[in-house]
């Protein structure tokens, strides 16, 4: 299985139906697969902290969402996350694809890629960065521990963890 | 036109099954001292965002109509979020902006709208074709009508007075609200613990 089906089989398991999304060129195949499948609405929104505000909406209308960014992306959602997801107990699964790790080509992903652990532990997040062995147990657990916890997820997808299959 | 009578219309027009989402500050004060119900959803952050929760929830939940209690200040650090509702144009959200065309909950400095931006336009150039501007009590009735009578999303904003008066609600168990407002979506009373 490759793990654009891997993550979409373990999103199906974990009835995350709703997804939104901000473009990335590693996630593309997934979000193409996700369009042509009838279990998912997808939605495309223009910046990471919209993004936040559509999936807790959808949560509030009753649906498992998932975020699929860029980690990068993440210095635009922080205030998003902690002023909804937290205070309210609004869970949700975020997928990034990790920039500014290695082989980074743009300097001006680096600061913040390599800040992520530390970010991630001062607002108080739980943060998973499996490879691909792990990554459908990290996707449904994930899932199951935003749900109980009402915290939002994180999991960060390393530099060519998606191009491996098991 | 003044704000409460304003939102006291837009309550007029309210069904019991609407869900209503309200911006921090004046709006969510004003809404659950005029007319706390379940159904209503109380941000006290996320700023700028209303319209984004309300597209989500209108998404989800297709056979109830979602009305944003939004303002000029808050639509205007989010206007990509009408590209995105004109996109996928959900028949079932009113997205209405309270224009005071100040920042009024936070000194007052004048928004973009007192100027040069216009909000309908915006959102038509955004493909949301049922955008209207009003400025009094029988053109917001009228519009409300006829915005229940037909397919959306609506865009409504409405020209509203400065106003700097605030009368906080106590509206601070935020995952109580939630719970609450879910339960209205479910169309049962929740009282979870878990």
């Amino acid at each position: 299985m490759n793990q654009y089906a891997n993550i979409i089989a373990s999103l199906k398991e974990s009835d995350v139906s709703f997804i939104v999304h901000i473009p990335d060129k590693i996630l593309l195949p997934l979000i193409h697969d996700l369009e042509k499948d009838p279990f998912f609405k997808s939605v495309l929104v223009t910046r990471e902290e919209e993004g936040v505000g559509v999936a807790a909406g959808a949560y509030l209308g009753g649906k498992k969402t998932a975020l699929l960014m860029q980690s990068t992306g993440l210095g635009n959602m922080l205030n998003a996350l902690t002023s909804i997801n937290v205070v309210h107990q609004i869970p949700l699964l975020i997928i990034m694809s990790i920039r500014g790790d290695l082989f980074e080509y743009n300097p001006a992903d680096v600061p913040l890629g390599r800040s992520l652990d530390s970010i991630f532990k001062a607002i108080g997040l739980p943060y998973y960065t499996p490879d691909e062995s792990k990554l459908s147990d990290t996707i449904k657990g994930g899932v199951a521990l935003s749900g109980t916890s009402g915290l939002p997820v994180v999991i960060g997808l390393a530099p060519g963890v998606l191009e491996k299959s098991h | 036109m003044n704000r409460q009578t304003a939102l006291a219309s837009i309550l007029k027009s309210l069904e019991a099954d609407d869900l209503v989402i309200a911006i921090f500050g004046a709006m969510s004060d004003l809404l659950y001292n005029l007319k706390d119900r379940s159904g209503n959803f109380y941000m006290r952050g996320g700023m700028g965002l209303a319209s984004s929760i309300g597209l989500g929830l209108a998404l989800a939940v297709p056979a109830r109509r979602v009305i944003v209690l939004d303002g000029d200040g808050s639509i205007l650090m989010n206007l990509g979020s009408y590209a995105t509702i004109g996109r996928e144009s959900p028949h079932n959200l009113m997205h209405i902006v309270f224009d005071n065309e100040s920042h009024c909950a936070v000194g007052g400095y004048p928004t973009a709208t007192a100027t040069n931006a216009n909000l309908e336009l915006i959102a038509k150039g955004a493909g949301i074709k049922r955008a209207i501007t009003v400025d009094n009590e029988v053109d917001l009735e009228r519009t409300l009508n006829e915005a229940r009578a037909s397919k959306g999303p609506h865009v409504i904003i409405v020209k509203v007075e400065k106003d700097a008066s605030a009368s906080r609600a106590n509206v601070n168990r935020l995952v109580k609200v939630k719970d609450r407002f879910m339960g209205a979506v479910n169309r049962e009373d929740i009282n979870t613990m878990g």
